[in-house]
């Protein structure tokens, strides 16, 4: 009776174990200090590093992950302190629009890239990756220079060249 | 007196017109055996008119890249034949190509500062096949001989530093990826202006491998997932799935019978008699004629096979060098067509590489082009021919056609449109049906695959690192 009542409470505990990361690879938010339980599932490429500046409003993620993981994209948000799934807008055959999570399955070529959209200053990424009750989180910031920052730099290279046009 | 001179003058005209009418008879090859032409051998030695192809129509169509795309820091774009703003930024570049191929300034720099380029505000040109650099510098029209001889194939122009008042044109070399850059003097503004115009979709959409990082392993915190695939930096990828129009192919050369006019042309530009070659018909409706040391078999499917029986019997190309032999062959094709469809324009392309300058004996293969995008021909064997993989194939030896076939078919809209897969989901595609073995991808580019006759679908294909082409159907 007790081998019996052990089996069922470890039966338990197992699905239960699977069925929240299966759970939770579908879930709208992950918790700011969720690491994952795996670190072989998803390498990414770009960005190279942990932080990353740029003056362009749409940036591509790319990785290489194990055949078969499902790959999902999260922003921070700050107020919430939570990352949340980001979506985006596709348009079918028949015109017609639907919106659809940034979240796909990798293939044979374990190749992934996904477009995201900047907002202006900070953006806190996170890349989820699940398969078979493994998965791996991979954070990285991407630093979006606002219009007034660049329209300051373009005025300096003016000036810089107005200087040089003098000298010479 | 008045008389006499009359007659003096009328029998001086004649012994002129006599001369002038024997001369074009005995030069005139077709009116004599192959072979058997002792004045056209002379021609042929001396090589009167030799070389002076008259080809500016050809040589225009070889001239022109097969894609452009358009970079401007946020924003790229990539045009192809045909279009307003494929021919304008091809123009321009094909210019800038010329000038900077003729330079004597030009200096080698590093991969980084191609790549740099190709991020930058820029055109990047990609022809079909390698070319020998000096030889294409001739097909854009220059004269110079002294040129660098490289195997060339891409070029980025690249609107270079705001201080400085030269263009850049980089140069890469297919064999061995090293690169040139040549400063080139031209209206800078100009080119600014083309640039952002044309630049006009997102970045996202089409992605250089390069900035995806997927021609390289991770160099910061090495790697913990096998990168099974790697991709040439400056390898387009399109990341989203676009909707394509789809093409249906139409026999020109058989439809229940052969068209009588159309095999009359045929027969005519391999220089056969019309009405006097000898003919038998296979059981497959095939018809072979046999004249001049040669067959001309014609099939139902459209297919035309040329073959000389003596390899120094074929049909004589009139040039006694290399690039005089090429542009007779692209011109012996579209001179058949244009004969045979005058209101059909020929969407074909040279797809074999252009590199060994010297042999007059080569073999040359096109394909079709429709809307811009490379037709797959793949013809299976069957009893009375062998398997068939390009549009028109072309054997020559020591500056004669000794071979020729050519899959004769016109690719027109079909009035439906589906959804391409993105490059990504090809190459998953591919790579579930086979290994590449560390070969990586040198080129992935859209074509059209034969769906259900007579339609094709638009589908992907790859070229790889060992010169293997893969079609992802």
């Amino acid at each position: 009776m007790k081998r019996l009542f052990a089996l069922l409470i470890s039966i338990f505990v197992i699905v239960t174990c699977v069925c929240s990361v299966n759970v939770f690879a579908a879930e709208e938010t992950v918790a700011v200090d969720y690491v994952g339980n795996s670190e072989s599932l998803i390498d990414v490429k770009n960005p190279e590093g942990p932080s990353h500046t740029t003056s362009v409003k749409t940036f591509v993620i790319s990785a290489i992950a194990v055949e078969g993981a499902t790959v999902t994209v999260y922003s921070l948000n700050t107020e919430t302190n939570l990352y949340e799934k980001l979506y985006t807008e596709v348009v079918d055959e028949n015109n017609v629009t639907t919106v659809v999570p940034l979240e796909s399955v990798v293939g044979a070529s374990g190749l992934y890239a996904q477009q995201i959209n900047l907002k202006e200053g900070m953006n806190n990424i996170l890349v989820y990756a699940s398969k078979d009750g493994m998965d791996e989180t991979v954070r990285f910031d991407i630093n979006l220079l606002s219009e007034s920052f660049l329209d300051k730099i373009k005025a300096f290279t003016v000036e810089i060249k107005t200087e040089l046009g003098n000298i010479f | 007196m008045k008389k006499e001179n009359v007659k003096t003058y009328a029998l001086v005209l004649l012994i002129i017109c006599s001369i002038g009418l024997t001369g074009k008879i005995w030069f005139e090859e077709k009116l004599w055996p192959e072979g058997y032409n002792f004045f056209s051998v002379i021609k042929d030695k001396f090589s009167f008119g030799g070389g002076e192809f008259v080809s500016s129509l050809t040589k225009e169509t070889i001239s022109f890249p097969n894609t452009v795309i358009v970079n401007n820091v946020e924003k790229r774009s990539i045009y192809t034949d045909p279009g307003e703003a494929y021919t304008t930024i091809a123009t321009d570049a094909k210019s800038l190509i010329r000038l900077a191929l003729e330079s004597t300034s030009l200096t080698p720099v590093d991969a980084g500062e191609w790549s740099m380029a190709i991020k930058s505000r820029s055109i990047h040109v990609t022809y079909p096949v390698a070319y020998d650099s000096r030889l294409f510098l001739n097909i854009l029209g220059s004269y110079k001989t002294d040129g660098i001889s490289i195997p060339v194939k891409e070029f980025i122009i690249s609107s270079g530093d705001s201080v400085s008042s030269n263009v850049n044109v980089y140069i890469r070399n297919h064999d061995t990826s090293e690169v040139l850059k040549a400063p080139v003097k031209w209206d800078k503004k100009s080119l600014d202006d083309l640039i952002v115009m044309y630049a006009a979709d997102s970045i996202g959409d089409l992605s250089y491998s390069a900035e995806l990082n997927f021609d390289k392993t991770n160099d910061v915190d090495g790697t913990n997932v096998e990168q099974k695939v790697f991709i040439e930096p400056t390898v387009p990828i399109q990341l989203n799935r676009k909707l394509t129009n789809m093409v249906r192919s139409v026999n020109p050369l058989y439809d229940h019978e052969f068209d009588s006019d159309v095999v009359s042309h045929i027969l005519k530009q391999f220089e056969y008699n019309t009405s006097g070659a000898k003919k038998y018909t296979e059981r497959d409706n095939s018809v072979v004629y046999v004249e001049n040391y040669s067959t001309l078999k014609l099939h139902p499917n459209g297919l035309v096979e040329y073959k000389a029986i003596d390899r120094s019997k074929g049909i004589s190309l009139g040039s006694t060098d290399f690039y005089g032999n090429l542009l007779a062959c692209v011109d012996f094709v579209n001179l058949m067509w244009q004969d045979i469809f005058p209101d059909q324009p020929l969407n074909i392309n040279i797809s074999s590489d252009v590199i060994d300058a010297k042999s007059k004996s080569f073999t040359l293969t096109m394909e079709y082009f429709a809307d811009g995008i490379q037709v797959v021909t793949d013809i299976p064997q069957t009893g009375t021919h062998g398997r068939i993989g390009h549009g028109v194939e072309i054997e020559v030896y020591e500056g004669r056609i000794v071979s020729y076939k050519q899959h004769f078919a016109i690719f027109e809209p079909a009035g439906i449109s589906s959804n391409s897969v993105s490059a990504i989901d090809a190459l998953d595609e591919l790579l579930s049906r086979q290994d590449l073995n560390d070969q990586s991808i040198e080129e992935l580019y859209p074509v059209y695959v034969s769906s259900q006759a007579p339609y094709y679908l638009s589908s992907w294909a790859v070229k790889t690192s060992t010169g293997q082409s893969i079609i992802i159907d």
